[in-house]
C-alpha cells in the first residue's frame, strides 16, 4: 500500500495470488458448500463444454476480499460487490488491486479489479473502513 | 422456461451457526494465512471478539444454510448446467464471529431476459439476522442463465 499525506490521497491495494491448484479448487469446494463438479472433475467440466476445470468465481471475489481485510483489518470491510467476467483456471495467478476513489464519514470506497495477466476475472467496488482512520 | 410466478417470493428462512472450524477451513482454502482466522486465542489477542468471518464467507454461509437452494432452482425450471454467477455482493453491517447463529431469508426479486431472450437473469436479495433478530448483513446475487 502506498500513500502520501495529502487529504486528497488516491491510495493503491495490492495483492497478488500464488498460482490456482487444484487442491486449492477442491479445499475451496468443501469450505465454500459449492460442491459443483466442474471445480474438480475434469470429467464433469469436459462434460460441461469447458476444456478443464475452472475455479469458482467466488474464490476470485474472496482473494479481493483478503486484499481489503489487509488494508482495513478482519472486521474493516462493510461491502463488497463484484461483476464476474473472464473464467479463471487451474495454474492462474490472479493479481488483486484497489484503487481509494472517496471518503467520508471514516469509510472509504474501493474501485476493484482482479485479474490474470491481461485478462479481467472480475470488477467491483467495496466500501471499507478508511485505512488509518 | 423459468416459473416468473415466483417473482417476489421468499423462501423459508434458514438459520445456520457460524463455526470456527468453518472459518479456519475457508482461510485455509482462500490461503488467508492471519493466525485470526485459524485460533480463537490469536483473535482474542489482537483485540477481536473472536474468530472473525471473511467478508465473502456470509455468501457461503448462505448457500450452506440453505440445502435445498439448487432443488428449488430446479423446480422454477432453472437449468443447472446453464448458470453462471453473473454479480455478487455483501453487505455486513456489524462484525460477525464465529459461534453466532444467522437467519437468512431469501427472496426471487426479479427474472428478466436480455439479449434478445438468449440470457434470463435471476436476481435474488437475501437478508441475514441475528439470533436477536437484529439485521446483519444482505447479500445481492445475480444468476445468468444461458437459453
Amino acid at each position: 500500500m502506498s500513500h502520501n499525506d495529502d487529504a486528497q490521497d488516491v491510495i493503491s491495494l495490492a495483492l497478488t495470488i500464488a498460482p490456482i491448484t487444484r487442491t486449492q479448487l477442491a479445499l475451496y469446494c468443501g469450505a465454500s458448500g459449492d460442491h459443483n463438479p466442474i471445480h474438480v472433475d475434469p470429467d464433469a467440466a469436459r462434460a460441461a463444454g469447458l476444456p478443464d476445470v475452472i475455479a469458482h468465481g467466488m474464490l476470485s471475489m474472496a482473494f479481493l476480499g483478503r486484499m481489503l481485510t489487509d488494508a482495513a483489518g478482519p472486521t474493516g470491510v462493510r461491502r463488497i460487490a463484484v461483476r464476474f467476467g473472464a473464467m479463471t483456471n487451474v495454474g492462474d495467478a490472479v493479481s488483486c488491486t484497489g484503487q481509494i476513489t472517496g471518503a467520508a464519514g471514516g469509510e472509504a470506497t474501493v474501485a476493484l479489479r482482479a485479474a490474470v495477466g491481461d485478462r479481467t476475472a472480475l470488477t467491483g467496488s467495496a466500501t471499507i473502513i478508511q485505512p488509518g482512520a | 422456461m423459468i416459473d416468473r410466478t415466483q417473482i417476489g417470493k421468499a423462501r423459508e428462512p434458514v438459520s445456520i451457526r457460524l463455526e470456527a472450524s468453518m472459518i479456519r477451513l475457508f482461510a485455509q482454502a482462500i490461503g488467508e494465512t492471519n493466525e485470526v482466522y485459524s485460533s480463537d486465542e490469536a483473535a482474542r489477542a489482537a483485540g477481536l471478539q473472536g474468530v472473525p468471518m471473511p467478508p465473502t464467507f456470509l455468501f457461503c454461509l448462505g448457500s450452506m444454510a440453505d440445502p435445498n437452494a439448487v432443488a428449488h432452482m430446479q423446480s422454477i425450471g432453472v437449468r443447472l448446467d446453464r448458470i453462471l454467477h453473473g454479480e455478487q455482493e455483501v453487505r455486513i453491517e456489524r462484525p460477525i464471529f464465529a459461534g453466532e447463529r444467522l437467519t437468512f431469508t431469501n427472496r426471487l426479486v426479479d427474472i428478466h431476459d436480455k439479449s434478445e431472450g438468449k440470457l434470463t437473469f435471476i436476481l435474488q436479495e437475501t437478508s441475514v439476522d441475528d439470533e436477536s433478530g437484529q439485521h446483519v448483513g444482505a447479500l445481492v446475487s445475480t444468476f445468468v442463465v444461458r437459453n
